[in-house]
């Protein structure tokens, strides 16, 4: 319990001493008493500073005419030169609106599938079907796309496929769900679904779990039905967890799913389904446009950026944790 | 106290496991490929000159094999430690990581006309050949001969080989029991191309008593290139070239605003309308589209012909024994016109890079490839091992071929494919191959109906923009084949959408370069 002690202590000196240099020591002792806590932690620290903040210095291509010859500092500076062309572009305008409509149809079609699920389960009775259920439902996620998109081209071509098969036995025509347009986004957005929301349902099951079973049987005493103590008590007290995953798929808002998209769009569908992060892949990576790319992958970074902080600030009004 | 030094250790357990699990993952940066290096007896007192190779490779190619004995072959002869690096056939994306990032190899293969190419050249990471041209014969006699335009100030950076400039394999495909069970000739015009395609799907010659045929079935265009498959049909109609069209005031505007375009789109919209297309092409690559053909789930496709005749008809044959590949002339339209073969702008580079410590020998590496020498090299394999030669009939030892990776029936190394050359431009076969002569004729058929360019060459704008301009093409062209689009509309959106991707600047350069290459003549 040393923890609490001494982070209430370093509270209390903060409040009333100013003094910087007992500060100073206090904080050095909290650090040593926790020092395998530290030591822990180290590994994560350096994971991050070695592959997310020392490369974030490449992001300045993003503002140079980066000559391979010249190297990421050496290259000269442009100015903005490439975020204007960008926004002069049509295309670019078309595949920020691709992300979004794909990342919030990913929201909200998405995000509520392993709440339901998990409360679903929750309510099983017989330990072998929930575990079963569990087991069914969370195994796709350890799939990858490639294997998962060839898996798909298989179910849902219009020839052989095992879904048009049923739509031809009830005597309908067959859909193109990979081909056409007007489907593609909802194939897109209903096989991410499908693939994530049983692995998701894990975190909602562990919040559920951690819920005193004294409640329950409290409001049983007190004659709520199942009902009643789903809406009344289950939900409120996983609400603090919804809100937090709300928070950071908000963050992630302009990541639309780069390898599933990658997998199965094609030159026909590339109005509805091309997003920043294919797009950044074929300019950047197939056309050799490094700049133009990187200017691109910045510009997603800042809106990911903002839309983060705004959820946060969200959350906190409505009275819950922030993830900061 | 127990317990909390079992958690203790616990604790260190955990963490010691985090620290290792880093350490492996630890990813390495090359790019995908396959390293075959071998040890040459070095012949001189020099010592070998370590040479690295990457190139794309062939999808009809085998992997290369360790110890290779035609590396260690060319390690001998031309004194070097050659490492080749292969990445998959049009994979040029991982060519341009593996420069962009430094880890340069002293001789490369690419994509030819492209941005990065031209990046390379103006960064001066490309070597110019031209000071080593007195020991490059063979690629000297090339470029003299009608590569001249490839020059950027007087100077040639590399090997470019465009294939497919005087011959052509690409025809129209068919399955010829099909054609002779409903009792038809193969379709000499258009309207009867379409007849044939109404009679695969209606009639059931498969006979499984399922109308479950499709007539014509191809695939997606590799990606940044535009979507031609149905392009003789616009020829038919009479659109003059494969690139660009002059209006009446003679200047150059895009093939789709010519009216050829949306008579072949008309004509190509019902076809779609009539369930004649297999709809899910643009999902396939080619492998795919052809499976779909050995399958019998299409009649008619389109593709290349020459040293496929015996790969496509053996497939064919795998999956129903009486399946026959015919091949025809492409339709003709009804002013007669007729055509479908291009000559591709596209080339494949190969050019030695500063990171070359000896750039004579990396070129000298090149010319090996080209040279008579070297093919002989690469296609038969080493005589007496490889292959036995009496007057000049060649017995093939396929089971030695097979351990230094030779594909099978005769056909040639990895090192041989797709780089400097191709056996149609070669007109190579190997004498074991059991369709000779319906292999060169189909040549002669589809060399027949080549459709000129109006622009010889890709301009820089081209380089530049012509990758999203095509996407852009493609796009509508796909809309207006399947009746999302109306003709009219769809065109003139596409129009503005093009111009606007990269073509106004496009159709400016082409003007210039059309009237420069007038000014020539």
């Amino acid at each position: 319990m040393a923890y609490i002690d001494s982070e209430a202590a370093v509270k209390e000196v903060s409040v009333l001493t100013p003094k910087p240099v007992r500060k100073q020591a206090r904080l050095l002792r909290y650090i040593w008493f926790n020092r395998y806590l530290y030591l822990m932690l180290v590994p994560a620290l350096l994971y991050y500073l070695i592959f997310h903040y020392i490369p974030m210095y490449g992001a300045v291509v993003a503002f140079k005419d980066f000559s391979i010859t010249k190297g990421i500092l050496g290259s000269e500076w442009a100015g903005f030169k490439h975020f204007e062309y960008l926004f002069s572009q049509d295309k670019f305008w078309q595949v920020i609106e691709n992300t979004v409509v794909i990342s919030l149809y990913r929201l909200v079609f998405g995000f509520p599938a392993p709440i339901i699920a998990a409360l679903l389960l929750n309510e099983v009775r017989v330990r072998l079907f929930k575990q079963t259920v569990q087991t069914v439902i969370y195994l796709p996620h350890f799939i990858s796309w490639v294997i998962l998109g060839g898996i798909l081209i298989n179910l849902l071509s219009t020839d052989s496929g095992v879904v048009n098969n049923v739509i031809k036995l009830f005597g309908g025509t067959p859909i193109g769900f990979l081909s056409d347009e007007s489907y593609f986004r909802s194939m897109l957005v209903f096989s991410m679904i499908w693939k994530e929301f049983g692995w998701n349902t894990i975190i909602y099951m562990a919040a559920l779990a951690g819920i005193s079973p004294h409640l329950y049987e409290a409001a049983v005493i007190d004659g709520a039905n199942r009902f009643q103590r789903l809406l009344h008590l289950t939900i409120p007290l996983i609400r603090s967890t919804i809100v937090l995953i709300l928070i950071l798929r908000l963050g992630g808002i302009m990541e639309a799913g780069f390898e599933q998209i990658f997998v199965l769009y094609h030159p026909g569908v590339y109005r509805v389904s091309d997003i920043i992060d294919t797009y950044v892949y074929r300019i950047g990576l197939a056309e050799g446009r490094f700049s133009l790319a990187a200017a691109v992958g910045l510009f997603k970074s800042l809106i990911n950026f903002a839309l983060l902080v705004l959820a946060n600030w969200l959350s906190r009004r409505m009275g819950e944790q922030g993830v900061y | 106290m127990v317990h909390r030094k079992r958690s203790k250790l616990k604790k260190w357990v955990v963490g010691a496991a985090a620290v290792a699990l880093i350490i492996t993952s630890g990813c390495s940066n090359k790019p995908d490929s396959t390293e075959a290096s071998t040890n040459g007896s070095g012949s001189g007192s020099e010592e070998p000159y370590e040479l690295v190779y990457l190139t794309t490779g062939d999808q009809g190619a085998k992997p290369l094999v360790p110890n290779d004995r035609i590396v260690a072959e060319i390690n001998k002869r031309l004194n070097i430690k050659l490492t080749v690096k292969i990445a998959p056939e049009f994979s040029y994306d991982k060519i341009n990581v593996a420069i962009a990032s430094g880890d340069l190899p002293d001789v490369v293969t690419t994509q030819y006309p492209s941005s990065s190419v031209s990046q390379w050249i103006r960064e001066g990471i490309l070597v110019p050949l031209n000071d080593y041209f007195d020991k490059l014969p063979t690629i000297k006699a090339k470029l003299d001969n009608g590569l001249q335009w490839t020059a950027v100030d007087g100077k040639y950076y590399g090997y470019p080989f465009v294939s497919g400039a005087e011959k052509s394999n690409y025809t129209v495909q068919f399955r010829q029991d099909w054609l002779d069970k409903l009792g038809l000739e193969h379709p000499k015009t258009l309207e009867e191309f379409h007849g044939t395609l109404k009679a695969i799907v209606e009639k059931d010659p498969d006979g499984n008593g399922k109308a479950d045929t499709f007539g014509f079935v191809t695939n997606k265009p590799v990606a940044g290139e535009a979507l031609t498959a149905f392009d003789f049909v616009l020829y038919a109609y009479g659109l003059p070239n494969s690139d660009y069209v002059l209006n009446d005031n003679g200047e150059v505007i895009p093939r789709f605003e010519h009216p050829a375009f949306k008579a072949g789109i008309e004509e190509l919209r019902k076809w779609y309308d009539e369930k004649l297309i297999d709809p899910e092409f643009i999902v396939y690559d080619r492998p795919a589209k052809e499976q779909k053909f050995f399958q019998g789930k299409a009649g008619i496709m389109d593709g290349p012909l020459f040293r496929h005749v015996s790969r496509v008809e053996g497939s064919l044959k795998q999956v129903n024994p009486d399946g026959v590949l015919g091949y025809a002339p492409p339709p003709a339209g009804p002013d007669g016109k007729q055509g479908m073969a291009v000559r591709s702008k596209n080339a494949l580079f190969t050019a030695v890079t500063n990171k070359a410590k000896n750039p004579e020998k990396a070129a000298q590496f090149i010319e090996f490839m080209l040279s008579k020498e070297g093919r002989d090299l690469l296609q038969l394999g080493i005589e007496g091992v490889h292959y036995t030669k009496q007057g000049d009939t060649i017995t093939y030892n396929e089971a030695e071929r097979e351990k230094d990776g030779f594909a099978a029936n005769g056909w040639s190394h990895p090192l041989a494919w797709g780089n400097v050359t191709w056996p149609i431009d070669q007109n190579y076969l190997p004498q074991t191959e059991p369709n000779i002569e319906r292999a060169l004729d189909s040549v002669k058929v589809a060399s027949k109906y080549f459709v000129p360019n109006l622009i010889t060459r890709k301009t820089e704008a081209e380089i530049e923009y012509g990758k999203a301009v095509n996407e852009v093409y493609n796009q509508y062209f796909v809309n207006l084949l399947n009746g999302k689009l109306d003709v009219d509309q769809g065109i003139a959106e596409l129009g503005e959408q093009w111009r606007q991707a990269g073509g106004d600047e496009i159709l400016k350069q082409a003007n210039e370069e059309y009237k420069n290459q007038g000014a020539g003549k």
